[in-house]
């Protein structure tokens, strides 16, 4: 890392859970402005609560989240959306009534932005998107919606994207076209993402940095890049 | 009407003793009972279908907007020549009950979120305050609205029949509020956010929905929904503090019939539960009217426990 990096979501001791369980504990994590950073790590181990804590979807136990400078532990998601933060659940999470685009623009409307205020390229980036306006985001198929869950939170213009398992149940041939788009929006390098997949190829291939996590901690953090797939393979069997 | 609630105590009626006349006067009234119903419906499915919270008190926001209707009439029936007053109460029981459901929200109904059973203690609790509050302002006997000059009489259609046009009003109003609900929810941005909450609270914060100022806010709209209703209702009967009663238990299951946060199912409940009810009293008697209605219901949620109109889609699919 350069020293110009700036540092832009870090969290310190974070504890989070549900009731009493405690599935994240004491996690420290960075983030730099433009970075990809992957997290992963066996089925159970606290990855996608982690995503969701630092949406503010569920509430944090313990420990701080800083954001872009702000203490955001205490902020619900709304506030945190607002200030740059975007997220892509595991399941997409579509609006299943509303329609594609209504499902696009709600998080301009939420800002009291104009559609105009859209990126441009965003058709450029998921072109199958742009015949399908008016279909109900609840009929579409997985890849439609992952590629609508991604879109919304992109046309917001977030400083950081939370991207959830986005290959998950998603058919191989929409899987590429996904990660061109993430690669797209990566080398644009505006947008830092967290991204949290078991598909272990794919987030080496992305990612600038990887954390592996076990029993709601990190376990390694080094490098990703196909180089280092041996040795990120050697936590994730332990 | 004259008559036919006493003859029928006493012998079962033959539908030949319906005259076409009797019969057609019969669906209108039940029509305009169905209005009142759907607007009260209208508010307690949207505010139960974003917040899935049982408002018990939604009754006496219909209250509320009568008494309203009341004040109007005492304070600006001789300023306001025309019966136009009529019109300025419409409004205004639209904006203070809206009013009075936004504190109430802010006050009491958001510390209730995802606890049924206090939320029911609780509205019931202040259902029965503003009842009593009621009575202290009011007075404990029933106080008259005047009808407006342009709302009595009615439109002749042939010999024999004619639609009183208190009653057609009741129904444009009740027109109106569908069509300007549908249109909020679907045309604008407010809207759109109501319908985004309602479908998945979580995600629609994390898309930068300020759900708590979409909670107050769709809440001040069904409670002045009901306040409308209320107004409307004041040209039926008198207004006492049990207004807000005769119509809550109805619009139940309106809600139940048709199925929670569609507007679509509240107008197929809303037009059911009016004509059924007057349909089942005239033929029995008017509690086992009301014991056969509930039994129906019954039995319908047994092939249909989300209502008539169960919105179903893919992504759905497996949850619930």
């Amino acid at each position: 890392m350069s020293p110009e990096t700036e540092m832009l979501l870090e969290t310190s001791a974070l504890r989070s859970g549900y009731g009493s369980s405690v599935i994240v504990h004491d996690l420290d994590l960075q983030v730099n402005a433009g970075e990809v950073v992957a997290v992963m790590g066996r089925n159970g181990v606290g990855k996608s609560t982690l995503l969701k804590t630092l949406m503010g979807v569920l509430g944090a136990g313990g420990g701080t989240i800083t954001f872009g400078g702000d203490d955001v532990t205490r902020w619900h998601a709304d506030r945190r959306s607002r200030a740059g933060i975007g997220y892509v659940p595991q399941g997409r999470e579509i609006f299943p009534f509303l329609t594609v685009s209504e499902n696009l623009y709600i998080g301009l409307e939420a800002r009291n932005r104009s559609r105009t205020q859209a990126p441009p390229w965003l058709f450029e980036l998921f072109p199958d998107l742009a015949g399908i306006l008016d279909r109900r985001g609840g009929d579409l198929s997985g890849g439609q919606q992952q590629q609508l869950a991604i879109a919304r939170v992109l046309i917001t213009s977030p400083r950081l994207l939370l991207l959830d398992e986005p290959t998950e149940g998603i058919q191989p041939s929409i899987v590429q076209e996904i990660e061109r788009a993430i690669r797209e929006i990566r080398d644009q390098g505006e947008l830092a993402i967290l991204l949290v997949e078991q598909s272990l190829d794919f987030a080496l291939r992305l990612a600038d940095r990887a954390y592996v996590m076990d029993h709601g901690n990190f376990v390694h953090e080094g490098r990703a890049g196909a180089e280092n797939r041996a040795v990120v393979e050697s936590h994730l069997m332990l | 009407m004259r008559g036919l609630r006493s003859r029928c105590l006493t012998n079962l009626p033959t539908w030949s003793d319906m005259s076409l006349t009797t019969t057609a006067m019969q669906i209108f009234n039940s029509l305009s009972i169905s209005s009142v119903l759907l607007m009260v419906a209208l508010g307690l499915s949207i505010t139960f279908g974003i917040m899935r919270v049982i408002n018990f008190a939604h009754g006496e926001f219909v209250m509320i907007g009568a008494y309203v209707t009341f004040l109007t009439d005492r304070l600006l029936y001789d300023a306001l020549g025309g019966g136009t007053w009529f019109l300025v109460a419409l409004l205004a029981a639209f904006v203070v009950t809206a009013a009075i459901g936004y504190l109430t929200e802010r006050s009491l109904i958001r510390f209730l979120y995802g606890r049924p059973f206090e939320s029911i203690l609780a509205t019931w609790g202040l259902s029965l305050v503003l009842q009593q509050l009621a009575r202290n302002i009011f007075g404990a006997s029933n106080v008259e609205v005047r009808t407006p000059a342009w709302l009595q009489g009615g439109l002749a259609l042939a010999d024999g029949i004619q639609l009183p046009a208190n009653r057609l009003f009741i129904i444009a109003v009740a027109v109106l509020c569908v069509w300007g609900t549908y249109l909020f929810l679907n045309r604008t941005g407010a809207g759109r956010s109501m319908r985004a909450v309602m479908q998945n609270r979580s995600m629609a914060g994390a898309m930068g929905i300020n759900t708590a100022a979409v909670d107050a806010r769709t809440f001040a709209l069904g409670s002045g929904l009901a306040g409308v209703a209320g107004c409307v209702v004041s040209l039926l009967g008198s207004v006492g503090p049990a207004t807000g009663q005769n119509w809550i238990i109805d619009s139940f299951m309106v809600v139940v019939l048709g199925g929670v946060g569609s507007i679509a199912g509240a107008v197929a409940g809303a037009v059911l539960i009016g004509a059924a009810s007057p349909l089942f009293e005239f033929i029995t008697t008017s509690s086992m009217g009301k014991v056969i209605i509930f039994a129906l219901i019954v039995v319908f949620l047994q092939f249909r426990p989300a209502g008539f109109l169960v919105q179903r889609t893919r992504a759905l699919e497996g949850q619930h």
